[in-house]
């Protein structure tokens, strides 16, 4: 009857499903277009980023200006709302930044910012953690 | 002859792939042998009661509150709040099915249409604009005891979220999914961190309840809010706990959470407005 | 105040929820500045046929809406307790309920 499949054909058809199962997606479904690309956008930031040792994210050079300080932290804060991983301590520390600045307390108001900038770069690197690990806490099937 | 067995194990290894994308059922059932092993002296409905469910000392605290139960005056407040009539004459009876009485099970559900998840709150505030009156805050107040009292018209009805076979509900729940086992914040915590993979342990002085069965008493009077408050209320109060910038109630990464995170549930009576610490 | 009373053999037990803010008189403001004035119960006592049959007397160190549970033995269903606190500004508050 039409059960005659000689062995090779019979290996052939139990490896199609195992090498469909192997290709697929392992269960991270779509997310929307925009966050998608605005990902994409910043991946070349992130590799500067995690290539970089985090000592060499606070720069320990006297003559750094605070002003390029400040545009810098605002620029990590911008980068690090898109990921959505922000501190809820970090915010507070630009904000202290600018009123040690006020106050010409200009090596106090740098460590602010640079304390900030550090903990925006954290959270980012916090998110792309968490895309790719998060299903490392799901309870499995024993 | 030999197509058509070709075309049935075609057909069987399809279903493989497909089974290997976001599954709610088959994680529910992954999620109740997970807690059924660490606790395995807990009735099934017994979930809804959390800590007390496991902490004897706590639950018998508990009991002795419940004789004057502290969510009683929201429970009023919200009916007074439900069945006043807007400036234009209709209710909020207007905007739900069967009034609004014992629907709160259903609560969160996916609008296929809008392609967003819908949840209790959010459906109250579109009730009230659409009737011209102005929204409520979010988390608190007015909507809090609204809620209550829709909760306590829902009471032991089984929670029945519904996650729709189709891309769009399957990507809001997992996004949820994604969002309650990812840690974040300067702590590096996930709301899995605490309840799911410590449930049952202490967190300082507290016992981690855990996350099966934790939507079905909301809104819950907290003695540390000394009032009732909703689920995202209690979400922006772990999230600055453990150091991560909340979301703001009812943005889609809130209500996406409540989805994965109240679908858990799926199967427990709702038991809200519950009391806790 | 919110009272329930009822018989268990021979004893009445009684359970007691009084709202009050119990406010201890150490705690500043919202704007961090001044003293909230002290407001708690001192004394809440439970009179039942013209007899003390419970007193209690708290400290500032008693929380928000106290919850008292306390038997006592000699009543019986139908009888009426007459509870009442006076706090620490003179303000008082009496409640009657009926033992179940």
């Amino acid at each position: 009857m039409m059960l005659n499949l000689n062995s090779r054909n019979f290996i052939f058809v139990l490896a199609l499903p195992v090498f469909i199962v192997a290709c697929s997606d392992n269960g991270q479904t779509q997310t929307s277009a925009n966050t998608e690309s605005k990902i994409v956008e910043q991946v070349q930031e992130i590799v500067d980023i995690q290539q970089t040792n985090v000592d060499d994210l606070i720069n320990t050079e006297d003559d750094v200006h605070l002003q390029d300080l400040m545009h810098q932290a605002a620029q990590a804060s911008r980068h690090a709302q898109a990921y959505n991983f922000v501190w809820s301590t970090t915010e507070s520390l630009i904000e202290k930044g600018y009123a040690s600045a006020k106050e010409g307390k200009e090596t106090e108001a740098k460590y602010f910012f640079q304390e900030a900038k550090m903990q925006f770069k954290l959270s980012i690197k916090q998110a792309i953690y968490a895309k790719q690990h998060w299903a490392l806490l799901v309870p499995e099937n024993d | 002859m030999k197509v058509k067995i070709y075309f049935v194990i075609a057909l069987l290894s399809s279903f493989i792939v497909a089974s290997s994308f976001a599954d709610p059922v088959e994680d529910n059932k992954i999620i109740k042998t997970y807690f059924a092993d660490i606790f395995p002296n807990i009735v099934f409905e017994e979930y809804v009661n959390g800590v007390y469910a496991i902490d004897e000392n706590s639950r018998s605290q508990w009991l002795d509150i419940e004789e004057f139960p502290p969510y009683e005056e929201a429970i009023e407040a919200g009916e007074i709040l439900f069945t006043t009539p807007f400036k234009n004459g209709a209710s909020y009876a207007d905007c739900f099915e069967n009034g609004g009485i014992g629907i709160k099970q259903n609560y969160p559900y996916f609008d296929t249409d809008r392609s967003q998840v819908i949840t209790l709150e959010l459906a109250l505030n579109e009730c009230r604009q659409q009737h011209g009156e102005q929204p409520l805050s979010y988390g608190k107040g007015d909507i809090a005891y609204l809620s209550s009292y829709m909760a306590a018209t829902s009471k032991d009805k089984l929670i029945h979220v519904t996650v729709p076979n189709e891309p769009a509900a399957l990507a809001a729940y997992e996004e949820g999914k994604q969002f309650f086992y990812a840690r974040r914040g300067q702590l590096n915590m996930a709301c899995a961190t605490c309840h799911v993979s410590s449930a049952g342990k202490r967190l300082r002085a507290d016992i981690l309840s855990p996350a099966l069965g934790q939507t079905s008493h909301f809104p819950a009077y907290r003695f540390k809010w000394d009032d009732v408050g909703t689920i995202q209320r209690r979400y922006d109060g772990c999230n600055t706990q453990i150091r991560a910038k909340p979301f703001k109630l009812q943005s889609e990464q809130y209500r996406n959470l409540e989805y994965f995170h109240t679908h858990m549930s799926n199967g427990l009576p709702i038991n809200g407005p519950g009391t806790r610490k | 105040m919110k009272v329930k009373a009822k018989m268990k053999a021979d004893k009445v037990i009684v359970k007691v929820l009084a709202k009050h803010p119990m406010e201890t008189g150490l705690r500043k403001d919202k704007n961090g500045g001044d003293l909230i004035p002290a407001k708690y119960i001192q004394e809440l006592s439970c009179i039942h046929k013209e007899k003390l049959v419970f007193l209690a007397e708290f400290g500032r160190a008693v929380s928000k809406d106290p919850y008292i549970a306390f038997s006592f033995s000699g009543g019986q269903s139908g009888d009426t307790l007459a509870l009442k606190w006076v706090d620490s500004m003179g303000d008082s508050k009496e409640v009657e309920a009926v033992i179940k």
